[in-house]
């Protein structure tokens, strides 16, 4: 009964992986693009890549 | 209307100044110490005298020490040991600070992403430290799963390394947004019980019964949430998985 709610199960957790690799993207690629000058190149490659690491942290905890 | 943020302001209590830097003390240090004291007191009371049938807070405390000790066995392994005081503290912290925070009129001191934060990176330069200390730059092989293509290799590198930083942001912020949702929601629907018409008013009110409930359970379950998760990134530290 109580592994109903185990952590697979609450979409909050889910949610809050896939915003995390989002955010450590975007914030990589800001603070790349500051120190290199070259505006909007590595925000847009950085936000791919962190969209992509937060899928497959989801993923890897859906594997379990 | 009632503000349903207005919960997580922060109140300097005793305004401190130490060279120039606000470090007063906050209600948010206040519930900080309420939650240190009461889990130090609750763990020097049960183990004051040690029986061998136990009383009912010595077996309180064997049993949570049990769960953190098989929590750490199953996930690490016989290297986990040396990191028991540092699970069982977090464990023991973010538990009272959350169960504290649903006493009416209380401040949770988890719902500050600072505060989490802090913790997450505890946990984070510990592990990462730990691994480097133990493996050297063998550590990087965390980041090249068995049996992946060689013309795949740079992109995942890249990926896992994103996710791997990806970690204490991720343990933080799911803490302090169950928190956060938790509370706003108590609030949003308090406030319902407020405007509604007369004859309206005390429809709320068993969901928020029914929320508080589920609420005291969220804070028990995030508490153990963050605690199996940090043992995870342990195991990746000390066996690279």
């Amino acid at each position: 009964m109580i592994q109903n709610k185990s952590k697979k199960t609450n979409p909050l957790n889910v949610a809050t992986d896939l915003v995390a690799g989002i955010l450590v993207g975007l914030a990589c690629g800001f603070y790349l693009d500051k120190w290199l000058q070259t505006t909007p190149l590595f925000i847009i490659v950085c936000l791919m890549i962190g969209i992509a690491a937060g899928f497959r942290m989801i993923w890897r905890e859906m594997n379990k | 209307m009632h503000n349903p943020l207005a919960q997580f302001e922060i109140k300097p209590l005793l305004s401190l100044n130490l060279l120039g830097h606000d470090v007063s003390f906050t209600n948010s240090a206040l519930f900080m110490t309420i939650a240190v004291v009461f889990a130090s007191g609750l763990m020097l009371f049960a183990t004051r005298k040690q029986e061998l049938v136990p009383t009912r807070i010595q077996m309180m405390a064997e049993s949570l020490f049990g769960m953190i000790d098989d929590m750490l066995m199953q996930n690490v392994g016989d290297g986990g040991k040396q990191f028991i005081p540092l699970i069982f503290s977090l464990f023991m912290f973010v538990l009272f600070c959350n169960i504290l925070g649903m006493i009416p009129y209380s401040f949770t001191a988890t719902s500050h992403i600072t505060v989490t934060f802090v913790l997450a990176m505890i946990v984070f330069l510990t592990v990462t430290i730990v691994g480097f200390v133990k493996h050297g730059l063998h550590f990087f092989s965390l980041f090249l799963p068995h049996g992946t293509p060689s013309w795949l290799a740079p992109l995942l590198i890249v990926i896992e390394l994103v996710a791997y930083l990806a970690r204490p942001v991720s343990l933080s912020l799911r803490l302090a947004a169950n928190m956060v949702a938790g509370h706003v929601l108590l609030k949003v629907l308090a406030g319902f019980m407020v405007v509604m018409a007369f004859y309206l008013k005390i429809v709320p009110g068993p969901f928020i019964v029914v929320l508080v409930g589920f609420e005291i359970f969220i804070a028990i379950l995030q508490a153990y949430i963050f605690t199996i998760l940090s043992c995870v990134y342990i195991n990746d530290a000390v066996n690279l998985h």
